[in-house]
């Protein structure tokens, strides 16, 4: 029984997988057909195609998410170690705020600082756009290293800092290393969402910066299910690649290393 | 190596005084142990003297450096936590030489000090081991080596074997004990074990609420305590009561010549060994409890309604005997109340 609902659990999560795949492949399949006709590779060589410029997009888009992870886990690092081990008034209130812009949708985030972008001159820029994929991941980052930070706590710093270790030496060979898995997970959550955001990006970059998901958009709408589909397929490999990288390093971490690791 | 003084040392958490006018010296190449019950502030004084945390009055002194706004990595004070904190992500090798990676030594000065340790700490074969691969012992050696490579001024244990079974404790006390005499090391350790303490130190400061009631060698903290305070950490004790008059102590178990002339509201303090089961003793009672404890027995002995507790070898005697005990006035530890 227990086996039956992990398989039928299985297949409810695979299937649609299954179905988008064929989708990308097929140039028609009409009903009653429960398997397609006509297999064609039509969008996949449109998306390839260079003049469509998508693989480029997908490319830029790539690279975008890693610039927003690389800001994001920056800026999260040292707030989730203020958070932990500093006590200043309101700190409870800090860690609530934090998670604000997960309460509040980011469309009217969004919509208000696309004005003060707009002041700023970084309104319809990659800079912009890399701002603004920022705040969303900042509740991912700060919520998941403060975790590991309060897990750690912070004797082993200390420890290394009577041994001698300096600030910047402690936070190289100690805190680095030891917050790495927190660090990862964070950093490829944060990278999901960045890659699949829609509308801010096409709210702070005008339409002049296009990202990966603005690509599939209007394929969607239009109704071509096999563009769709192939841009989709690409979409869930990109992700994937990302959760498989990251459960390999984590797990390498865990098994090169001791168990006082969070 | 350092002598290393602490002058009026205060710290407050919140509206608790966990520290309150600490004085210190401590010479060169001893081995202090801070002694007192869970939250007396020993830890807290270690941290402030490593540096982890800051005092709120009061200065510390390496020789003749005041360290108070030195940082932590400057001080050459390492701590040895009692959760040992080595850092899981490196191997024995690397844990050793982290200090003096970190000061940017030579390579080959750090390879052939870090073999050097690794014989001295008995850990040859353990060196690419990770920390969760050794035993406990293991563990508290390479804690112990990564401490010692740097050649610290001071060292600072924190409760360093508290998390060992008690095989594994003697030995490493001894082997630390030993160290630290060869290797000149002034050394502060912090425990709640009379014991440890008794056995380790060079000298011993109790420190009970945030003061130091005595600081003394293990022998006279031990035998001459200063206040009935003292004397009542160190495990049971016996009082009588009374008054001095003439050379005679004058008291409810009864008449005994003494060295003082007179006094009145004086208290005589025997330890349980101190009491002597003997043919011709100067007192009296019935044996009311028998503790058989293996090594010695100790018996709660009933004297004029006073109850006396006594430890002995003497094992063959029993409930309700009658016994006859000898006190030594002249040698026993006397406080006015």
């Amino acid at each position: 029984m227990k086996g039956f609902l992990k398989n039928f659990i299985i297949l409810v999560l695979i299937l649609p997988l299954l179905i988008m795949f064929l989708w990308s492949i097929v140039n028609s399949w009409p009903w009653p057909y429960i398997l397609p006709q006509d297999i064609s590779f039509r969008a996949f060589l449109y998306i390839f195609e260079p003049s469509t410029k998508i693989f480029r997009i997908l490319i830029n888009s790539i690279l975008l998410s890693a610039i927003v992870t690389f800001f994001t886990l920056l800026i999260s690092l040292p707030a989730a170690k203020a958070l932990a081990f500093y006590d200043f008034k309101g700190k409870s209130l800090v860690k609530v705020l934090l998670l604000l812009p997960l309460i509040v949708p980011i469309l009217s985030v969004a919509m208000g600082i696309h004005l003060s972008f707009i002041r700023l001159g970084i309104a319809n820029t990659y800079l912009g756009v890399i701002l603004i994929h920022v705040i969303p991941g900042i509740p991912y980052g700060v919520k998941i290293l403060l975790n590991v930070f309060e897990l750690n706590g912070n004797k082993m710093e200390f420890q290394a800092r009577t041994l001698g270790a300096s600030k910047l030496q402690v936070l190289r060979y100690i805190t680095l290393p030891m917050i790495m898995p927190g660090l990862i997970v964070a950093g490829s959550i944060i990278y999901i969402s960045s890659f699949t955001q829609y509308f801010i990006t096409f709210l702070i970059g005008g339409g002049k910066i296009v990202t990966y998901s603005m690509v599939l958009f209007p394929f969607i709408e239009s109704g071509d299910r096999t563009m769709a589909s192939a841009l989709s397929v690409i979409f869930v490999i990109n992700i994937g690649i990302v959760l498989y990288i990251s459960e390999k390093l984590v797990g390498n971490i865990y098994k090169n290393s001791s168990k006082y690791f969070v | 190596m350092a002598n290393i003084r602490l002058i009026d040392i205060s710290k407050s958490y919140g509206n608790k005084k966990i520290l309150k006018d600490i004085n210190l010296t401590i010479n060169e190449g001893e081995l202090i142990v801070l002694l007192g019950p869970s939250g007396s502030g020993k830890t807290t004084l270690l941290h402030g003297i490593a540096g982890i945390i800051s005092f709120d009055k009061g200065q510390v002194y390496f020789d003749e450096d005041l360290i108070n706004d030195i940082p932590i990595e400057k001080r050459n004070a390492v701590l040895v936590d009692q959760n040992l904190l080595l850092f899981p992500h490196m191997t024995v090798y690397s844990n050793i030489a982290f200090g003096l990676k970190m000061r940017k030594v030579d390579k080959r000065i750090i390879d052939k000090k870090v073999r050097e340790l690794i014989d001295l700490m008995d850990l040859k074969g353990h060196e690419n081991k990770y920390p969760n691969e050794l035993s406990g012992g293991q563990m508290q050696r390479v804690a112990i080596a990564r401490a010692l490579a740097i050649e610290p001024k001071v060292l600072l244990l924190d409760e360093p074997f508290s998390k060992l079974d008690i095989v594994l404790r003697k030995n490493l006390q001894e082997f630390v004990k030993k160290l630290q005499k060869k290797l000149n090391i002034t050394t502060i350790m912090v425990t709640h074990d009379k014991e440890e303490a008794l056995f380790m130190a060079d000298k011993i400061a109790l420190l009970i609420d945030g003061e130091i009631k005595q600081f003394d060698t293990p022998m006279n903290i031990y035998e001459k305590p200063v206040s009935m305070e003292v004397a009542e950490f160190f495990g049971p004790v016996n009082y009588f009561k009374g008054k001095v008059v003439n050379g005679i102590f004058i008291s409810n178990i009864g008449e005994f010549k003494v060295n003082i002339y007179n006094d009145s509201n004086i208290i005589f303090m025997f330890r349980p060994e101190q009491i002597i089961l003997t043919e011709k003793g100067n007192i009296k009672g019935i044996i009311i409890k028998k503790v058989y404890c293996g090594d010695k027995v100790n018996y709660l002995i009933d004297v004029n309604g006073q109850t006396i507790i006594c430890s002995t070898f003497q094992k063959n005697l029993d409930i309700g005997n009658n016994v006859s005990i000898y006190l030594n006035f002249n040698e026993a530890v006397y406080f006015y109340y």
